[in-house]
């Protein structure tokens, strides 16, 4: 136990040093020395300390690296954010400091998962609620329309309806026997995808597809399924192309940007350049121009990272990504209940596809969406929900043996 | 020019301190594989150690009997724990873990189990640092 | 349960594989992709890199400033060119909404770049303060006076000169009408599009013309390399060459020629003399030597940008095409670059130089960086060749088409050329006039071609005579 405490302590001690290092370098570059940057390097440090320390000591049972890596991912985007914006950093730090709180608070309160797997429907409803809610109420902001606004609040109830999609799928496969089991949760998935193309959230319609073929491979284990389902997307999304004309400028952008340039691609453009303008170790911290890149602390904060820190760190955090979700994984490994289970890989599919999507979009490998990155990105929802997530993943993990 | 020579040495700290981690990250993963399924196993294993050995020649004081899934102890030579002890029963009782906890269950045996001085109804709930006792042999739970 | 390991195991392993994926994709378009977009004309980071240096200025080979630079905060500076159109099309322009072209692209990082060392002694011997980085300056080898002659003596007519050292492969003068006001471009540019003239293209390297009877020049070399005995041939012009019921080839106004020598076909510009020797070369050989010539390849240069001059494929029937394209017709078309290249190799003795345009580049506070020496091309024909042509060439102006293009108390060599074409609404051939001067020891050779200006005797010659005078009035 002790030889394991030690490489965990040093691990945690480059996490701070990390911080420290990157906020003194964001401190030095203002003429007279930017206290600022300190202090909020001191905060973070503060706060990843204290609740490894208590995730540590009352529940030293669960997988360790999932808050390190996830710590390690925040501090990066928090840096990041300062860079960009002070005030959204100071907000991004807020928001990391009650995700936290909940990822603990679901760590400890939540009881034993099994005992969920009874609430199918109520999940059901959820999932349909939260999906549906930004069709009835919603604001569209940035060409997609599932923000709702409340208070001054945005927040996206699609992110919400996640978890509870998972849930529900979770419950409905775990008993897996048959085809015919398959058809309710069949035409839910395809309700969801589709009322996530009519709220032009194109990007969330793929991380749904993504998590639902994930979990029913998982929970089928069978090839067949999976390749249908597959061509069922794709002939879906051929149908939207069709029928729907923001799908086609999506895929007109992406296949050649450079014609658009100055209107409709020139989100990807900038992305593009920043993220060559970067080279291999980046420009360095605040030499670079990542403000030229439009919806640069949330969407392209990738894009931004590379141009300054250089693609080596881009390369750095895909790894951590990876390795993130690999342990996520690693929990359902060691479960017996395959309710947990399903839980666990729809919540690691999740997170993994979404880091798939931004990142292949940022860079024009596919069509860009309007996702954020989870964890680095700027945004309180997003943040929040992912917490949740990995939170319930570490419950999962401490009941495995 | 200042600030370029410098930002260059933090680029590379920081590059550096990351993929530290990250390779920190891997030989930790790794040893734990090559623990294998040890690792898991430890954060929940629980114990028995020997407080007393009682008149049992094959235990020693402070030896650790781990508890991995479950271990039944009893005079009888297939129990995982064989007391040799006149007041221990064939099929004394049993340690086991259950939704992460562990559970002394009392198999009906003639002399009873001792926990922390009082005799086991049934099954009782472990916590660390409970004293059972069998006969004239007692463990400590850890 | 072992069946649920190895899914997992599977999905994880699907996961990696996307990952890496994504990681190879982004090694590809850093390394790839990456430097051809950087400086892409929408990528705001260059120009505020160029805005951090005040840019170097250009200057003539006689160290006339042609450009200034002046800062106007610290994100912006404002370039001017002292002599707005005249250097437009050579100079280029660089303005952060209609991009970069010209000198100022080809050169542009040289324009751009300070010596950290020069910024950091300024730094110190100004007591602290930091002072202006300022770019590189450029000394072309153009010469404004030479151009300002080129330009006036166009007039409004459309047309190109281009004047080079025949020795060196300088630039002197490079002119291109209709021109543009680089200074204002934010308020001409509409217009300057909506032009159907389209003044945005450098006619003098870029606009392709059939070259008319110039390119005998060319046709005249095969045959010299290709036809023994061409020197003593004599030949009866009957004014007319006959290829079939419906096509034939003839003179200028019909003209009959008689009884004529190779060098008196070529000195009278007899077409259907030519037009026979095409057809004797045929379109192989006569490709041949346009291609030494650079034709339907690159003109290896430096500081500007030259169009590929054309020179077409035909099968051995195609005879009306081919005697047409021995007498620069049919679909034969040449840059007036391409024509200047031409007569200076000729004036060399058959070594063409490689064309430039900046001869040194020189320190804000003139001390030299580098100085660009002249570079031969290739030895495209032979030094006896070549004082061939160039004896015919100083006959065609004493005696021949070239009359107009004589000045007092200097040898002037060249050729006129007279280019029917297809090009807008105007029946008037182009006129063309290429020539070198003095004959011992050619110091220029130049290429003008007036858009419709008719007879390649007249309007061409006549501008080519006095830029020649202008250039050798030193």
């Amino acid at each position: 136990m002790l030889r394991t405490d030690r490489d965990e302590k040093k691990l945690m001690m480059y996490t701070y040093l990390l911080c420290i290092v990157c906020f003194l370098n964001l401190a030095i570059l203002k003429q007279p020395f930017d206290k600022g940057a300190l202090v909020m390097a001191l905060v973070t440090c503060l706060l990843i300390g204290y609740s490894y320390f208590v995730i540590r000591k009352f529940f030293s049972d669960g997988d360790k690296f999932i808050f390190i890596f996830s710590s390690i991912l925040s501090v990066i985007g928090i840096v990041m954010i300062y860079r960009l914006n002070m005030a959204a950093s100071i907000k991004q730090v807020i928001w990391f400091a009650v995700s936290v709180t909940g990822f603990i608070l679901t760590v400890v309160i939540l009881p034993d998962i099994k005992r969920f797997s009874k609430y199918k429907y109520i999940f059901l409803a959820g999932t349909i609620i939260f999906m549906g809610m930004a069709m009835v109420i919603g604001t569209e902001i940035n060409g997609s329309k599932n923000w709702v606004l409340i208070g001054g609040l945005s927040l996206q109830p699609s992110e919400f309806g996640k978890l509870f999609f998972v849930a529900y799928l979770a419950t409905a496969l775990k008993d897996f026997k048959n085809f015919k089991e398959l058809i309710e949760p069949g035409i839910v998935v395809m309700v969801c995808l589709g009322f996530m193309v009519l709220q032009k959230d194109l990007g969330s319609a793929l991380i749904f597809f993504g998590i639902s073929i994930t979990m029913l491979y998982i929970a089928t284990s069978k090839l067949k399924y999976v390749v249908t389902c597959v061509g069922l997307f794709a002939a879906g999304a051929m149908i939207s192309y069709q029928l729907f004309d923001h799908v086609r400028v999506r895929f007109m952008i992406w296949q050649n940007p450079w014609p658009y340039a100055n209107n409709k691609g020139y989100q990807i453009v900038q992305s593009l350049f920043s993220v060559a303008s970067g080279g291999l170790t980046g420009t360095g911290l605040g030499l670079g121009h990542p403000e030229y890149v439009p919806v640069n602390t949330s969407d392209f904060i990738f894009a931004a990272i590379c141009e300054e820190m250089g693609i080596l760190i881009g390369f750095a955090i895909i790894i951590l990504y990876f390795l993130l979700f690999y342990r996520c994984m690693r929990a359902a490994f060691y479960e017996e209940d395959s309710f947990s289970r399903l839980l666990a890989v729809g919540f690691s599919a999740m997170i993994a596809c979404q880091v798939l999507v931004i990142v292949g979009g940022v860079i024009n490998m596919i069509p860009l969406t309007g996702i954020t990155m989870p964890l680095v990105s700027y945004g309180g929802s997003s943040m929040l929900i992912t917490f949740l997530a990995l939170g319930i993943i570490q419950k999962i993990s401490e009941e495995g043996r | 020019m200042d600030l370029s020579k410098l930002s260059l040495i933090f680029k590379i700290v920081i590059i550096a301190i990351i993929y530290f981690i990250i390779f920190a990250a891997l030989r930790i993963m790794y040893k734990d594989m090559k623990g294998g399924a040890k690792k898991s196993d430890r954060l929940k294993t629980f114990g028995l150690e020997i407080l007393n050995p009682g008149n049992s020649g094959n235990l020693r004081k402070g030896a650790v009997i781990p508890v991995k899934n479950e271990v039944t102890i009893g005079r009888k030579t297939d129990n995982i724990l064989v007391l040799n002890d006149p007041y221990a029963s064939s099929y004394h009782a049993k340690v086991y873990i259950k939704n992460g906890e562990c559970i002394l269950e009392d198999l009906g045996s003639t002399n009873g189990t001792i926990l922390n001085g009082e005799v086991v109804e049934h099954k009782e709930y472990l916590s660390s640092g409970d004293e059972i006792s069998i006969g004239s042999i007692s463990f400590k739970f850890i | 349960m072992i069946d649920i390991t190895k899914n997992i195991k599977r999905v994880l392993i699907v996961f990696l594989i996307f990952f890496i994926g994504l990681i190879s994709y982004i090694t590809y378009f850093e390394i790839i992709v990456g430097p051809s977009i950087v400086t892409n004309a929408s990528n705001k980071r260059l120009w505020v890199k160029r805005n951090e240096v005040l840019r170097g200025t250009i200057y003539d080979r006689n160290m006339k400033a042609l450009t200034t630079s002046a800062r106007i905060d610290a994100a912006t500076q404002k370039r001017q060119y002292t002599n707005g159109p005249l250097f437009a099309h050579v100079l280029g322009y660089v303005d952060i909404k209609y991009g970069i072209a010209g000198l100022e692209y080809k050169y542009d990082d040289q324009l751009i770049s300070s010596s950290i060392q020069d910024t950091f002694t300024n730094y110190i011997k100004s007591g602290g303060k930091t002072q202006e980085k300022v770019g590189n300056n450029l000394i072309t080898t153009l010469d404004y006076n030479i151009q300002k002659k080129a330009y006036d003596l166009l007039g409004n007519n459309k047309g190109a000169v281009v004047v080079l050292n025949p020795k060196t492969g300088e630039v002197l003068a490079l002119v291109s009408k209709p021109s543009f006001d680089p200074n204002d471009l934010t308020g001409t540019w509409a217009g300057i599009n909506a032009n159907k003239d389209k003044p945005l293209i450098n006619r003098a390297t870029a606009g392709l013309y059939p070259p008319g009877s110039t390119f005998k020049t060319i046709t005249a070399i095969s045959a010299l390399e290709n036809v023994n005995g061409i020197m003593d041939r004599t030949f009866n012009d009957a004014g007319k060459l006959v290829f079939n019921s419906k096509e034939s080839l003839s003179n200028f106004n019909g003209e009959v020629l008689g009884k004529l020598t190779f060098k008196q076909a070529y000195v009278h510009s007899s077409n259907v003399f030519f037009g026979t020797l095409g057809l004797e070369l045929g379109n192989s050989k006569l490709k041949e030597t346009a291609e030494k010539f650079y034709f339907n390849s690159n003109t290896p240069s430096d500081g500007i940008t030259i169009e590929n001059s054309k020179f077409p494929s035909f099968s051995f029937y195609e005879k009306g095409n081919i005697a047409q394209s021995a007498i620069g017709q049919s679909s034969v078309l040449a840059t007036p670059m391409e024509m200047a290249l031409l007569t200076a190799t000729i004036a060399n003795g058959g070594v063409m130089m490689r064309p430039y345009l900046v001869k040194e580049v020189v320190k804000s506070n003139g001390e030299k960086i580098k100085t660009i020496e002249p570079v031969s091309n290739k030895q495209v024909i032979s030094a006896n060749t070549a004082s061939i042509m160039k004896d015919f060439m100083r006959t065609v102006v004493v005696e021949g088409t070239g009359g107009n293009a004589a000045l007092k108390g200097i040898d002037v060599s060249g050729k006129t050329g007279t280019a029917d074409h297809t090009d807008g609404d105007n029946s008037k051939p182009h006129s063309w006039f290429i020539g070198f001067a003095p004959y011992d020891n050619p110091q220029v050779a130049v290429a003008v071609i007036v858009e419709d200006g008719g007879q390649g005797g007249i309007a061409a010659a006549k501008i080519a005579a006095e830029v020649m005078k202008t250039a050798l009035s030193k």
